[in-house]
């Protein structure tokens, strides 16, 4: 049910967007002026080296919040159990309110960092997010490190399968990919299996 | 006599936590075998390994005189093994009848196309189905609640819905996780009724309980479960003197032994 | 759940056979085609999503599985009617089939996200391929719909093709989960160790499941390519699946008989939203929150309890699994 409220939410948001700005593409400018840099021979744009300190440092600021602070801890604890949360003061809809602020706002940098490099328009929200979610599938969603471990490996993939497989079915491929990958390890590359029992 | 089921050598760890070591018991048809010990002594696992749940690291587990190690927790009920569940886990959104026929999916003749198509067979089948869930909600008093969904049912009620889902698979084995468990006195006793009814008719039953004089008064033979071991086994009368079985229990609030 | 019950969604359906008699402008039998094969893919997906409790995002692959196949056979290759649906159906037949096997090993949002993700390759294929699957563009030369000599000419008689499409998925969907099929959907949904416990082999009923909600979805892909004679990959993405689960939701997940409402009025409403182009996320987006947060279970068994409390009927159990 929250995932249907979710996607009705997304809907009603991309609706706003299409009243605002229509369904015209945007091209934003580049994060940094200048040329690429080259190092050994292979090339780097710098806006990349941007987005990759970003990702890091967002990284690194998570790792930190939620294994060194009280606040993420709080957080991880109403997540874990909400009922023995409550009785040590947690309040778990607070904790879940505060998750979803901060995936929003993750979320909305990640799109800002991007629209420079790709383009933006209303719909563009749907096809990162099948990525993003995909690489957090594979990687292992129960841990951060998965989170980048999994968008280097997808990205890396549809590298590879767009250089010497296809180029133009590059994206359906990589899914795939993800698909056999989540069904032969469900838990993903660095998650922990879950045990089935009653 | 041959055991209808048997059970032996089954050892199970969970990462670094030994929960079950060298354990083993046998169940002849036609009679109760009792499984109880303190709570974390491995008995949910040792049930869920014998009904197909789990799969134990080592032993065997052999019914009806075929080893059944490695099969599907669904062919051992096609095998005739049935259970119920610490946690209930019934159709909450089905009426308490529907419950009842899910439990025959077994033992039932259909196809698609007679469905559709609501063939006089079909609708037979439907009719006979119907007739058998009914006379098994009569055997354990819960007619009245026919229409009702079971997600509705008071917990006592839901244990007993769930033991009759179980019957309607028409099992030779019935495992019960504690089905006292939230029962008044009055429900243990008719449930005791039922299980003993059951038994003269030829059904073996294994029993995991904490209810003492429950299990003393139904069962005919007691199994001791401490720490994932099974420490003693014998008839009640030896088991309620058996030192070991005492320590065992001490500090626990169980039941005085009567 | 004693007596035959009489098939609300036949009910519903004969009023719907009535819209010709209102109006026969083309334009309007479009849309009454259109939510009637819309109809049929609710139910389909009602019968993965609502009853069998999948948390399944593929329902406009299947849709457009089913279309595309018989508009490439029919249309391109100049195959019968009577050879491509049944090609069709066997496609999507296979599909589903193969689908369930995700669904063994992922539930909930992981399933949701696979699923999405093999709607995405099946558009992503669909538009890169020019040539015989007609690329962006579609495919634009798929006949009408034909029977030996016999050629459906005309709006109304297609709208009537259609209808009856409709009414044999609806009361055949409708059977089947009146019998051991749909209590075995309904078992995975509720309890999967329940089932288990019963002796239900959750591959078989899975793949049952998908499989056979495939057959359906893919069906009305097929009446949808020979009504419209036109198929583009821009009909079966994401925003299909999306308002496909709005139907579902809005009607009533796991009722059928809310799916066919939930389809019939979200087809309908937005003929009144027409004035206000580009409307229509905004809509379907906020009407989906809006349910879920008022009226979660849905238009249809608020309404049939209303209707049962003041006829002076005892609530039963809708959907009931024993036809007696």
């Amino acid at each position: 049910m929250l995932a249907i409220l979710t996607v009705g939410l997304a809907t009603f948001l991309r609706g706003l967007m299409i009243l605002v700005w229509g369904h015209d593409v945007f091209f934003a400018p580049p994060l940094l002026d200048g040329p690429p840099l080259r190092w050994r021979g292979v090339s780097i744009a710098r806006a990349n080296l941007v987005l990759m300190a970003a990702s890091l440092g967002v990284l690194a600021v998570l790792w930190l919040a939620f294994t060194r602070t009280l606040w993420g801890k709080k957080i991880l604890a109403a997540a874990s159990n909400p009922e023995a949360a409550k009785l040590v003061g947690i309040e778990p809809a607070a904790t879940r309110a505060a998750v979803f602020l901060l995936a929003g706002c993750l979320a909305g940098v990640a799109g800002a960092l991007v629209a420079p490099v790709t383009f933006a328009y209303s719909g563009s929200g749907f096809h990162f997010m099948l990525k993003a979610f995909a690489a957090a599938l594979l990687g292992g969603i129960d841990r951060f490190e998965g989170a980048l471990v999994g968008g280097l490996a997808l990205g890396l993939l549809e590298g590879f399968v767009a250089g010497y497989v296809t180029s133009a079915f590059r994206e359906p491929f990589v899914l795939g990919v993800v698909i056999v990958a989540l069904m032969v390890r469900p838990s993903g590359l660095l998650g922990s299996p879950a045990v089935r029992i009653t | 006599m041959t055991a209808l089921l048997s059970v032996r050598g089954v050892s199970k760890r969970f990462g670094g936590m030994s929960v079950l070591t060298n354990a083993g018991l046998d169940v002849h048809a036609g009679s109760v075998q009792a499984l109880i010990g303190p709570n974390g002594a491995g008995k949910t696992t040792l049930l869920n390994i014998v009904s197909g749940y789990l799969a134990g690291d080592t032993g065997n587990v052999t019914f009806r005189g075929r080893r059944v190690d490695g099969w599907s927790a669904s062919r051992r009920v096609a095998a005739g093994m049935a259970r119920t569940f610490q946690l209930v886990q019934l159709f909450g959104r089905m009426t308490v009848a529907e419950n009842v026929v899910c439990g025959f999916h077994l033992h039932e003749r259909h196809s698609l196309v007679g469905a559709m198509l609501r063939t006089r067979h079909f609708l037979a089948e439907e009719r006979r189905l119907r007739r058998a869930a009914d006379d098994l909600l009569d055997r354990l008093g819960l007619t009245s609640y026919a229409e009702t969904a079971a997600a509705l049912l008071p917990f006592g009620l839901q244990r007993r819905l769930e033991v009759a889902r179980a019957l309607a698979t028409q099992p030779a084995l019935l495992l019960l996780d504690e089905p006292c468990a939230g029962l008044s006195g009055p429900e243990v006793q008719e449930l005791g009724d039922v299980l003993r009814r059951l038994a003269a008719d030829g059904m073996g039953l294994l029993l995991v309980e904490h209810h003492m004089p429950f299990v003393l008064g139904l069962a005919d033979r007691v199994a001791v479960l401490d720490a994932g071991e099974i420490i003693a086994e014998g008839r009640p009368a030896d088991i309620r003197t058996n030192s070991r079985v005492i320590e065992a229990y001490l500090g626990e609030t169980a039941h005085a032994p009567a | 759940m004693t007596g035959r019950r009489p098939s609300e969604g036949l009910a519903i359906l004969l009023l719907v056979a009535a819209v010709p008699l209102a109006t026969q402008s083309p334009y309007h039998l479009t849309v009454a085609g259109l939510a009637l094969i819309f109809a049929i893919v609710a139910q389909g997906a009602n019968l993965v999503m609502g009853v069998a409790g999948q948390a399944s995002f593929a329902h406009s692959a299947f849709f457009g599985l089913g279309a595309y196949t018989t508009a490439v056979l029919s249309g391109r290759y100049g195959l019968s009617l009577v050879a491509t649906l049944p090609v069709s159906l066997v496609v999507c037949f296979v599909v589903g089939f193969l689908l369930a096997y995700p669904a063994l090993r992922v539930r909930g949002f992981y399933l949701a996200l696979v699923t999405l993700a093999v709607s995405e390759i099946f558009t992503s294929v669909i538009s890169q391929l020019p040539g015989v699957l007609g690329g962006a563009e579609g495919i634009v030369d798929v006949p009408s719909f034909g029977l030996g000599g016999w050629v459906a000419e005309g709006r109304l008689t297609k709208y009537y093709v259609i209808w009856i499409g409709a009414v044999v998925a609806s009361v055949s969907l409708e059977r089947l989960l009146a019998s051991q099929f749909g209590r075995v959907a309904r078992g995975i949904r509720d309890s999967e160790v329940g089932a288990t416990s019963v002796g239900i082999n959750l591959t078989r009923a899975k793949t049952q499941v998908f499989a056979v909600a495939g057959v359906y979805m893919g069906f009305a892909g097929f009446l949808y390519a020979h009504f419209m004679q036109y198929v583009s990959p821009g009909a079966f993405g994401l925003n299909t699946t999306i308002l496909v689960v709005s139907m579902i939701v809005v009607g009533g997940m796991g009722d059928m008989t809310g799916a066919l409402v939930g389809a019939l009025v979200l087809s309908l409403l937005p003929q009144w939203l027409r004035d206000y182009v580009g409307l229509e996320p905004v809509f379907f987006g906020g009407l989906l929150v809006l349910i879920l947060l008022v009226l979660p279970e849905g238009l249809v068994p608020v309404v049939r309890r209303t209707l049962r409390s003041s006829l002076g009927r005892a609530p039963g159990a809708p959907g009931g699994c024993v036809a007696v």
